[in-house]
């Protein structure tokens, strides 16, 4: 993978204005596309989703000036052909280093020893009522999970969608944290 | 933010590898442009990982998971670091809700985490300190006096209360099974475990003049004890534990049946918590049941 190039704050203008004539509406546009591309690459198992979601904006933003006059349709799907042909592209290179080096795709391990002692320290950074709240959802969200699957025909009874979001909130919150304790334990 | 069920199977059917492209890449471009739509990913990604983790994933979709989602470094390390949160929980078994005794340890370690946030100097740091703990320390023997104060009851009277709870709730007495008529003088509560989402449901019985008792029928969430014992705590602050109960079918539920005599029931804010007893005498906490009383039969 070539190593990515900034865009001018030209090019930057020029994609704005051809995601929407509205520059606040553009720049939401942009941010929607930007984190989308991440999801898309880190969904289908890439390593480095962020640089392959830059590499995409970088070359639909080469090909705006040429574009803008002449493609037709929602600009959303033109950044997905391109994901598309990067993904492609990385894929091959990622098959191509299986190959030569006999690498085996990791196994899960049991032992989680770094992530429990670094949960332990995230879980106390976060506020009380974060803390409090996460630990009776995912205690409760087992159970029903368990429960669930006891009993047949039970209707399926999810719990309201903001409960959900804010774990979920949380979780990413101290998923990055745990990360980030990670990387500094080496 | 909505989710309707059809969409929740296929974003499923996406992270376990089962959709064909196109379907694929109608649900990839969704995620260009609704960011909402990637929140919900994201969520289902968390729930899926947490089925497989808590062994609830059907035997197809657990290979699917392993063959199809677990194929980038990052997805190992969520599914550790969920691994590691299911291990926290084990550890942390009884619940960890904050507790009226724990606000004083609590406030403490705010106060501490001020001082050093704002790096104060050491001599002015520790007359703060110094100051705010002496009035804290006031301030906590007299409230715990006045909790003792609520607390006391001559001893014989709460013997009493427990000799009649005992009583009302005996194994071989079922004076008022589930399904046949009331007694006049019965009132009738069914609860269900207090969750976070329940907030807000209404959990209320009016007690009216000739009603001498009051059936709870606490539903239960898992039927996983053979014996269970209640501790109720009354909105005057007592406490009285009912042992020997167990649990019964009513409808499609399990419940346990915990008969109350009306005259310790105020009005206000009472509650029942409900702990499974293990063959080796075990208690784990199985459900709060909290539930409010108008007593029109007390001054």
């Amino acid at each position: 993978m070539k190593k990515k190039t900034d865009l001018t704050q030209k090019e930057f203008d020029i994609l704005l204005a051809w995601l929407d004539p509205d520059r606040e509406q553009a720049a939401r546009k942009y941010q929607t596309l930007h984190s989308g591309l991440i999801q898309i690459f880190t969904l289908r198992g890439c390593s480095s989703a962020e640089d392959l979601a830059d590499e995409t904006i970088n070359r639909v933003a080469r090909k705006v000036i040429t574009l803008a006059g002449t493609y037709v349709g929602d600009p959303a799907k033109y950044f997905f052909g391109v994901a598309k042909k990067i993904y492609l592209e990385s894929h091959r290179e990622k098959t191509t280093q299986i190959e030569s080096e006999g690498v085996i795709p990791d196994v899960p391990q049991d032992d989680v020893e770094p992530e429990y002692d670094c949960l332990e320290r995230c879980l106390d950074a976060l506020p009380p009522d974060s803390k409090q709240f996460i630990l009776q959802y995912y205690r409760e969200e087992k159970q029903a999970m368990i429960n669930a699957r006891k009993v047949v025909g039970l209707e399926l009874n999810l719990s309201p969608t903001a409960l959900r979001v804010r774990a979920h909130r949380i979780r990413k919150t101290l998923e990055a944290c745990i990360r980030e304790c990670l990387e500094q334990l080496g | 933010m909505s989710q309707q069920p059809d969409e929740q199977g296929l974003i499923r059917g996406y992270l376990l590898g089962e959709l064909d492209e196109a379907g694929q890449e109608r649900l990839e471009v969704l995620l260009l442009t609704d960011e909402a739509y990637v929140e919900r990913v994201a969520l289902a990604q968390d729930e899926l990982v947490d089925e497989y983790v808590f062994g609830t994933l059907s035997e197809y979709d657990r290979e699917q998971f392993e063959k199809n989602y677990l194929t980038a470094p990052e997805r190992h390390q969520k599914l550790r670091i969920a691994r590691a949160l299911d291990k926290y929980l084990a550890a942390h078994a009884v619940t960890a809700l904050a507790r009226p005794e724990d606000a004083p340890r609590m406030w403490k370690a705010r106060l501490l985490q001020f001082l050093n946030a704002y790096k104060l100097k050491l001599a002015s740091a520790l007359t703060v300190v110094v100051l705010v703990a002496l009035g804290y320390g006031l301030w906590v023997f007299i409230n715990n006096r006045w909790l003792e104060a609520r607390l006391a009851a001559p001893p014989e009277q709460i013997v009493a209360v427990e000799r009649e709870l005992a009583r009302l709730n005996e194994p071989e007495g079922d004076a008022f099974p589930p399904g046949r008529p009331l007694p006049n003088d019965a009132a009738v509560l069914s609860l269900k475990p207090f969750r976070l989402r329940d907030a807000g449901e209404l959990r209320r019985v009016t007690i009216e003049g000739e009603a001498h008792i009051l059936q709870l029928r606490l539903v239960l969430a898992a039927d996983d004890y053979p014996n269970y014992r209640a501790l109720v705590k009354t909105e005057d602050g007592k406490q009285f534990t009912v042992d020997g109960l167990h649990s019964r079918p009513v409808g499609d539920d399990k419940v346990v049946v915990l008969r109350l005599p009306a005259g310790i029931l105020r009005t206000g804010d009472n509650e029942v918590r409900l702990f499974g007893l293990t063959p080796a005498t075990q208690t784990r906490e199985v459900g709060l049941y909290p539930f409010q009383v108008i007593n029109r039969a007390l001054p």
